[in-house]
């Protein structure tokens, strides 16, 4: 079991929007270089920061989402009065929900608590190097077992469980339709993600 | 050919190399537009081969290969008319798209028995082979390692090998602890890369059974590796919690270590310290059946007398109480419906306690030790 990436992210003003693009991150750490090949990698980190945006986007307040798909799960968390503020995790499907459930809890309320909001708009200005060592830290779900044991706080929240990223989308849309009319993916992502998905070996997973 | 050659080439100079979905299209905006390397992407010694270029170079590499005169090569004279450089361009890519191609392996062996290509450098090779997914699955590749391992063992003395080693041929190899150390690296690095890859630890479970033999014999550095071995298999459990095969190997050491120890308490603290591990891991995540046979495994070491083999039931809160708490707690955790979590435990504990009360006789009376037949490893 694995954490693969971190993030806090943070949702734009305009509430109906959908472009990805305007879902910006605040604050990242991943595990990528252990986890796909060199030339791989910068497609591989667009693609999950990609994933968690579109997630992010389609997230109520108070609500959390996990979805698991190609081989990895994305877990989204978005508190309440969080002032737009998303804590999303990257995991491989074994590692335990609740822990994924109680890491994005602590990631989100000890930003929120840490970083000034006047800073939020100028990522320059965002020191929050705990997410570094909560990356490394929650690799071990047991080195985290008191959250595992905590149920109370986190009970509150509703969790909704997909089976594919386009299970989270809205009637209509579809994900080749998105990653394609994406801003915030590089060309290169893009011809990525439609050849590994024409050989069938899903986009993230090698 | 032209591709043949490049791609064998810059194998040479690579520090990784990664097989990439699509073709070198697909790829151009990385390799940049002046690509002197294409249809491949080598950047800073990472090398990346689309997998339709490497289909097309190895449809090359071996249409050549087979049109080779090896039967020069394999008699003992050792001369062909094949220049050995060519040779090993060819098999070098043969084996990156097919590392099953037992005639390509064999050719290498045969360039390694004429001294024409050092052990080292084919070690090395293969290690490269072996970070691909696909490859590092392939028994062929694993079981050419072990050849080589022998080989460099061999060095010095003259006696023929044979083109294949078996397992117990391998065994009783005394290789140092360093070997054996870069060996279990190896596993590690491939079973991240392809999960549950069964060769991979069988290749690992040979080491570790060469190492323990050494280890008997009163090597200081072999029973040290063990003990690392053992550090570094618990921290796999904890990050790997369905993985068979790591708890088999973790025995593997554990009776090594075991048939190494010299004081009843030394031995008593590993069997305690095991049965600690398999009952934490348990109880963070009681629904994994891994998990439950590791701890069934654990108790029954446990309650063995290293120095008799026989058993004796444990005092005061065994093991028992452990699986009647966590059937209980699942039964009265959920609130209306049962998750399929609960059920999942609820079922598990009910094995366990079902398996060991046709084992274990309640009321501390020595019992002989039974066969662990009835464990699926």
């Amino acid at each position: 079991m694995k954490v693969i990436a971190l993030y806090v992210l943070r949702l734009p003003e305009d509430k109906e929007t959908k472009d990805d693009s305007k879902v910006e991150i605040l604050c990242e750490a991943d595990d990528a270089d252990n986890e796909v090949g060199y030339i791989k990698r910068s497609a591989f980190r667009d693609f999950m920061k990609f994933s968690t945006r579109t997630i992010a986007l389609r997230t109520d307040e108070g609500g959390m989402q996990m979805v698991e798909d190609a081989g990895y799960k994305m877990h989204v968390l978005r508190p309440v009065d969080g002032k737009r503020i998303v804590g999303a995790a990257v995991t491989d499907p074994e590692y335990p929900d609740r822990v994924a459930q109680g890491l994005l809890s602590k990631l989100t309320k000890d930003f929120l608590e840490e970083v000034p909001e006047e800073n939020f708009g100028n990522r320059a200005k965002i020191t929050f190097p705990a997410i570094h060592s909560m990356l490394r830290k929650y690799q071990d779900p047991k080195e985290a077992d008191p959250i595992m044991k905590v149920q109370k706080d986190l009970d509150e929240t509703k969790i909704i469980l997909h089976k594919t990223i386009e299970s989270v989308l809205d009637r209509g849309e579809k994900l080749d339709n998105l990653v394609d009319r994406s801003n915030a993916l590089s060309s290169q992502t893009k011809m990525f993600y439609k050849t590994a998905k024409k050989q069938n070996s899903c986009c993230v997973v090698m | 050919m032209e591709g043949v050659h490049k791609l064998a080439r810059l194998l040479e100079a690579a520090t990784s190399v990664e097989l990439l979905p699509g073709d070198a299209a697909a790829w151009a905006e990385i390799a940049g537009p002046d690509n002197e390397h294409a249809p491949f992407v080598f950047i800073d010694g990472n090398l990346g081969i689309p997998e339709k270029d490497l289909f097309k170079v190895y449809y090359v590499a071996s249409k050549a290969f087979s049109k080779l005169p090896l039967r020069s090569l394999f008699e003992a004279s050792g001369t062909s008319n094949a220049s050995e450089a060519g040779l090993l361009e060819l098999t070098s890519v043969i084996l990156l798209a097919n590392s099953a191609h037992q005639t390509a392996l064999n050719v290498q062996k045969t360039l390694v028995l004429n001294g024409r290509r050092t052990c080292q450098d084919e070690l090395k090779f293969t290690a490269t082979v072996l970070t691909l997914k696909q490859s590092s699955k392939v028994s062929m590749l694993w079981h050419h390692r072990r050849w080589l391992l022998l080989r460099q063992n061999l060095d010095g003395e003259t006696q023929a090998l044979p083109l294949s080693v078996t397992d117990i041929d391998f065994v009783t190899l005394k290789l140092p602890s360093k070997i054996l150390a870069d060996e279990l690296q190896v596993c590690s690095s491939a079973c991240e890369t392809y999960p549950r890859n069964y060769y991979a630890w069988f290749h690992r479970y040979l080491c570790l059974r060469c190492c323990a033999t050494r280890a008997a014999s009163d090597s200081a550095e072999h029973a040290s590796l063990l003990e690392q071995e053992k550090n570094e298999l618990k921290r796999w459990i904890n990050l790997h919690v369905s993985d068979h095969s790591a708890v088999h190997c973790l025995f593997v050491v554990i009776e090594a270590l075991l048939a190494v120890l010299t004081t009843f308490s030394d031995a008593e603290a590993l069997v305690m310290e095991i049965r600690d591990h398999a009952l934490q891991l348990l109880q963070s995540y009681p629904s994994h059946e891994n998990l439950w046979l590791y701890f069934r495994r654990a108790f029954e070491q446990w309650v063995t007398n290293p120095a008799t083999g026989r058993v004796s039931i444990p005092p005061a809160r065994t093991a028992e109480d452990e699986a009647k708490i966590l059937m209980n707690t699942h039964k009265r955790s959920s609130v209306g419906k049962r998750s399929d979590e609960d059920k999942l435990v609820v079922d598990h504990a009910r094995c366990y306690l079902t398996w060991k009360g046709g084992k274990w006789k309640s009321g501390g009376s020595d019992t002989p030790r039974s066969l662990t037949g009835g464990d699926r490893m």
